[in-house]
């Protein structure tokens, strides 16, 4: 059984005082396998980020169903954590505070608490951070907190929204092969939503390429390249042929959101 | 079919630009206040509360024709507009003058910032008694009053206004090769023009609060002076009408800023809309 | 003036020298004011009546203190502050975080708000008095009432602005509503509703003394509304002079308070 099924799944907007409908994603289908590295690629306002929200269980569906191992998504839990693109971490909280947020709001006990934290931040390359502010600490460091802060509640499925979006491209590098590092660890279930075509296949087992608004499967690539991967693997031919191929799908699809269709 | 409704925390008020008249804020709003307006018609009516005391809608709204109809009300109207205008368009000159001046030269806000700032800090309301012993009982001594409370806001908002135009526009007006001139009629006071506009609306504001307390401690006429009147008397019917032509006055004047505001800044953002 | 300049730049001095700066130049100012003040005073040139001078001001401050007129009614205007400030702040607060979040009772809500902030309620003192007395518990239902508003309007614009991810976030951890408003939006208003405060304080003093100018027998007002009309210029500012001394304290505490509560920000 596949980990996670995205079967059909419809998501609409409708604006506050408005009655106006917006539908976000269509049709759309996927099947994860438990431990599979998935990443979305697509136009800007495709839908990816609702994407992982519905699957997180803070959007609703209006057709279609997601399940995670068999059984359909209602809310948010504990099997999911997210890692958000503008980092989300709380300006007033310390780095290892805003580390057990999750945790905090399930009702751990402090001691765990400051255990677990100290722990995740080992592990993303923040030791001896715990007691700085997000304030003090550069976009790559802030978002390795909110990295953190996401594997601190030991999800069985890791959401990825864009989270190297903000950063600058260098530092955008170094964070995907870091990111590989501490996956390789652990092998969790992962969707990462991503503009970078490179990013997108760099990262993948399989890579979900959409259509632009309303978003929909385009078409699924399963990606073979062997792991564990150096930088130096986007440089093969079989990496250009596949960022080729994507390029190609996506070129339509880019032109019609810029011209803001 | 479960739609997923935008979820966000309340944005600030889109006020006057969508929907308007049927907007749920509008209906609630209105809701609110005519469920207020009934249950004081009520209780005064039942004598639940001495109906002397806090009167009722139906009878403010009769006093209100009436005095209305009465040409002293008027000419008291004109004594405290007349206060509040003099001092106002004092505080205008002399806060936007002094605030552009400040704003733009580090010299003259050194030496006039602790100052000012002594200044701002010190309770007007404190010193009434003192203007009044300089200025008389008559309606100088409100106008000072009214001068002293505007005053304030408009220098310190044009003076931040000034400051906070971003130094990068500066920076390429002068890349085109504005002279100094050029640089503060184009760029300067634009740019600070939004700020400036919300010191007028808080001076104004505090100069309406300042003429009618004024009037309240010392004076011969105006509305504060009908309000005293009416309050030794507690005529609470009178009071009541006076109280809502103030904050009538005090909305008015603030649409007015809001639509100077729209026609002089239109490019200003509305946050969160 | 360019070797005081390099010894500003370079040295440990530097730091203390710019920090004192503002507090020095202050002091220069007031002590010329004075100066200025005696002179004018001295050689007549404005009557004395209108602004007495800084010697018969420290002379009647001498007086009033030794036989404790001045202390008795400061006390009650710092209890009646006090009082109102504190009560203004709950309820400010805590309305105003229930009108931030909850649309309809924002809805509900803002005309008696607005209506509050454009009225000079003021005027009403003669009903207050007859309502609740004169004296105390009219004079701090006057600054609470002042004190109230700005509050209101801060803690509403600080839970308004809060970050939308953030709260995305906390729904995405699993946190509940209340979780989500102690720990995210609560928090994250603070620095609104710290500023909210400090012109809540300015607020209340100024109310209590206006209230006492009216609607009392005791306090600082009173004293200066007292000395006013019988055209003591010299006992009327000594009460005055407490009144701004008493206020700068209260200003310069609540720096300290934004400050330290604050101290997350850059």
């Amino acid at each position: 059984m596949a980990h996670v099924s995205i079967r059909d799944v419809e998501v609409v907007y409708k604006k506050h005082q408005t009655d106006e409908e917006l539908v976000a994603l269509t049709g759309f289908s996927v099947e994860v396998e438990k431990g599979e590295f998935v990443t979305i690629v697509g136009p800007s306002g495709c839908g990816k980020s609702t994407l992982l929200l519905s699957i997180d269980g803070l959007l609703p569906q209006a057709n279609g169903e997601i399940l995670i191992g068999g059984k359909p998504v209602s809310g948010p839990g504990m099997d999911r954590a997210m890692v958000f693109q503008e980092f989300a971490l709380m300006p007033w909280r310390t780095v290892e505070a805003n580390t057990w947020f999750g945790l905090e709001v399930q009702g751990e006990s402090k001691v765990d608490l400051r255990k677990r934290a100290e722990y995740y931040l080992n592990l993303v390359g923040l030791k001896g951070f715990e007691r700085s502010y997000p304030h003090q600490l550069s976009g790559g460091m802030r978002q390795r907190v909110g990295i953190a802060r996401a594997l601190a509640v030991n999800p069985e499925i890791l959401l990825m929204d864009e989270p190297f979006g903000a950063l600058d491209a260098q530092t955008r590098e170094i964070m995907q092969v870091e990111l590989l590092k501490i996956w390789e660890k652990d092998r969790k279930t992962v969707f990462f939503v991503t503009h970078g075509i490179d990013e997108a296949i760099y990262l993948a087992d399989k890579i979900v390429v959409m259509s632009a608004r309303p978003g929909r499967v385009k078409e699924i690539i399963n990606v073979s390249l062997p792991r564990p991967r150096g930088m130096d693997i986007k440089t093969t031919a079989e990496f250009g042929r596949m960022r080729q191929h994507i390029w190609e799908l996506l070129e339509d699809e880019v032109t019609m959101s810029a011209i803001g269709s | 079919m479960k739609t997923a409704i935008f979820r966000s925390p309340p944005t600030q008020s889109r006020l006057q630009k969508l929907a308007g008249w049927a907007s749920p804020r509008f209906i609630w709003g209105m809701g609110a206040v005519i469920t207020f307006l009934a249950t004081w018609e009520t209780v005064s009516t039942l004598k639940i509360m001495d109906p002397r005391y806090i009167s009722k809608p139906s009878q403010v709204v009769q006093t209100g024709f009436k005095m209305l109809s009465n040409s002293t009300f008027y000419h008291h109207l004109y004594i405290s507009m007349l206060e509040l205008i003099i001092g106002f368009s004092l505080a205008v000159l002399l806060g936007l003058l002094m605030g552009l001046l400040m704003g733009r030269s580090q010299i003259i806000r050194g030496l006039f910032d602790p100052l000012v700032m002594a200044l701002y800090a010190t309770p007007r309301v404190a010193l009434m008694p003192l203007f009044v012993i300089w200025f008389g009982v008559g309606i100088w001594s409100k106008v000072f009053v009214v001068f002293v409370g505007a005053i304030f806001p408009i220098l310190v908002n044009t003076m931040t206004g000034i400051r906070q135009v971003e130094p990068l526009l500066l920076r390429a007006g002068r890349s085109y090769g504005a002279s100094e001139w050029q640089l503060f009629t184009k760029i300067l006071l634009p740019g600070s023009l939004p700020a400036m506009i919300t010191g007028l609306r808080l001076g104004w504001g505090r100069g309406i609060i300042g003429v009618i307390i004024g009037e309240i401690y010392v004076s011969s006429a105006g509305l504060g002076h009908l309000l005293n009147r009416a309050g030794n008397a507690l005529r609470t019917d009178d009071m009541f009408f006076l109280v809502v032509v103030v904050a009538g006055i005090g909305y008015l004047a603030t649409s007015g800023f809001s639509l100077m505001e729209r026609k002089l800044t239109p490019w200003k953002e509305e946050k969160g809309a | 003036m360019t070797k005081l300049h390099r010894l500003s730049q370079n040295s440990k001095w530097s730091v203390l020298y710019r920090k004192s700066e503002q507090v020095i130049l202050g002091l220069i100012g007031l002590v010329c004011v004075v100066l200025l003040w005696q002179v004018t005073a001295h050689f007549e040139w404005i009557n004395p009546l209108f602004i007495s001078s800084p010697k018969l001001v420290l002379d009647a401050a001498i007086e009033q203190s030794t036989n404790g007129i001045i202390w008795a009614h400061f006390r009650i205007t710092v209890v009646e502050f006090f009082l109102a400030f504190t009560i203004a702040s709950i309820m400010g607060i805590l309305i105003g975080m229930l009108m931030g979040w909850y649309r309809l009772v924002e809805y509900t809500l803002e005309p008696f708000i607005w209506l509050l902030y454009s009225s000079p309620f003021i005027a009403f003192y003669p009903l207050f008095i007859i309502w609740l007395g004169l004296g105390f518990a009219t004079v701090v239902m006057i600054g609470f009432l002042l004190a109230f508003i700005p509050i209101i309007v801060n803690t509403i614009a600080g839970v308004k602005g809060t970050n939308s991810v953030l709260i995305r976030a906390g729904h995405s951890f699993g946190a509940n509503n209340r979780q989500i408003l102690l720990k995210i939006v609560l928090p994250s208003a603070l620095p609104m509703i710290v500023s909210g405060l400090r012109i809540g304080v300015e607020r209340a003093l100024i109310g209590v003394i206006v209230g006492e100018m009216f609607a009392s027998t005791k306090g600082l007002g009173y004293l200066i509304s007292y000395y006013g009309s019988r055209l003591h210029t010299d006992r009327l500012l000594v009460s005055v002079v407490l009144v701004v001394l008493f206020g700068l304290v209260l200003t310069q505490f609540m720096r300290l308070v934004e400050d330290r509560l604050l101290k997350w920000q850059k």
